[in-house]
């Protein structure tokens, strides 16, 4: 039965991660505003504060995902956005495990700086 | 647990929370706009290519194709071979033609020294026999 339901999770996963890849592409050649990305937030039960609070976060995020490098970036992204593991990430980018890692800790530093920063 | 501990515990938690809000903020921005509706724009290379990725007209395109490589060196080649056969039959009437003549000319040249042989021989008698040749002209006038 848990095989069944994680071949269930992985090919809902494998259908939004297709999805999302036409709007990777539709967005590539877009600047993306920072300001604008962080109105998208999905409204669920939280209070208008949280809300808020959710908005200035994702805003940080966003300022800082600009700031990386592109490879740092694309290994972010594709470790948070996509929740991909380290080697599918290694895997997909043709980088070894070792690489990504570096990349994402020094991702995560500067975002752990920022939002670190503005507590 | 120390303060220091529970602080670093409470940011840990705090940038999960932001990577959260980041995670679902990207697919929300990206489910909707995967919603949105869109126009596509299409050349007109578009529109020829799909006409052609009609298996039916594909197929008489190609057999049309395939007719008109063969068919037309075919035919070529045939109304050359047609010309050749006229013109060689042309040629052949003609040197047929100018043998006629020649022998035509030939022939008549053969009655012209026979009818000249004749008058020489006719006319001209040898120096001896002049004397009877004038009494018998003389005997014909009288």
């Amino acid at each position: 039965m848990t095989w069944l339901l994680r071949i269930a999770i992985n090919l809902q996963k494998d259908h939004w991660r297709s999805r999302r890849m036409q709007f990777w592409k539709l967005t590539s050649n877009n600047a993306v505003d920072a300001e604008d990305a962080s109105h998208w937030l999905p409204s669920g039960e939280s209070s208008p504060e949280q809300q808020a609070l959710a908005k200035d976060q994702v805003r940080v995020v966003w300022k800082v995902v600009k700031g990386l490098s592109e490879r740092q970036r694309t290994v972010f992204m594709l470790r948070h956005v996509e929740e991909m593991e380290i080697h599918e990430i290694a895997k997909t980018i043709g980088l070894s495990e070792g690489t990504v890692k570096a990349h994402l800790s020094r991702a995560m530093v500067r975002v752990r700086a920022e939002l670190g920063g503005r507590r | 647990m120390s303060f220091e501990e529970k602080n670093r515990l409470n940011e840990d938690e705090q940038i999960e929370l932001a990577l959260r809000s980041f995670r679902d903020s990207v697919h929300a921005w990206s489910e909707q706009e995967f919603s949105k509706a869109r126009t596509i724009r299409r050349s007109r290379w578009d529109a020829f290519w799909r006409v052609l990725a009609n298996p039916v007209l594909g197929w008489t395109l190609a057999s049309a194709l395939v007719v008109t490589s063969v068919g037309v060196p075919v035919t070529v080649h045939h109304q050359r071979e047609l010309v050749a056969a006229r013109n060689a039959q042309m040629l052949r009437q003609q040197l047929l033609e100018k043998q006629a003549a020649q022998q035509e000319a030939v022939a008549m040249s053969d009655d012209e020294l026979l009818s000249h042989v004749d008058s020489d021989v006719a006319q001209a008698a040898p120096d001896a026999m002049e004397p009877l040749a004038s009494l018998m002209s003389d005997s014909s006038s009288q």
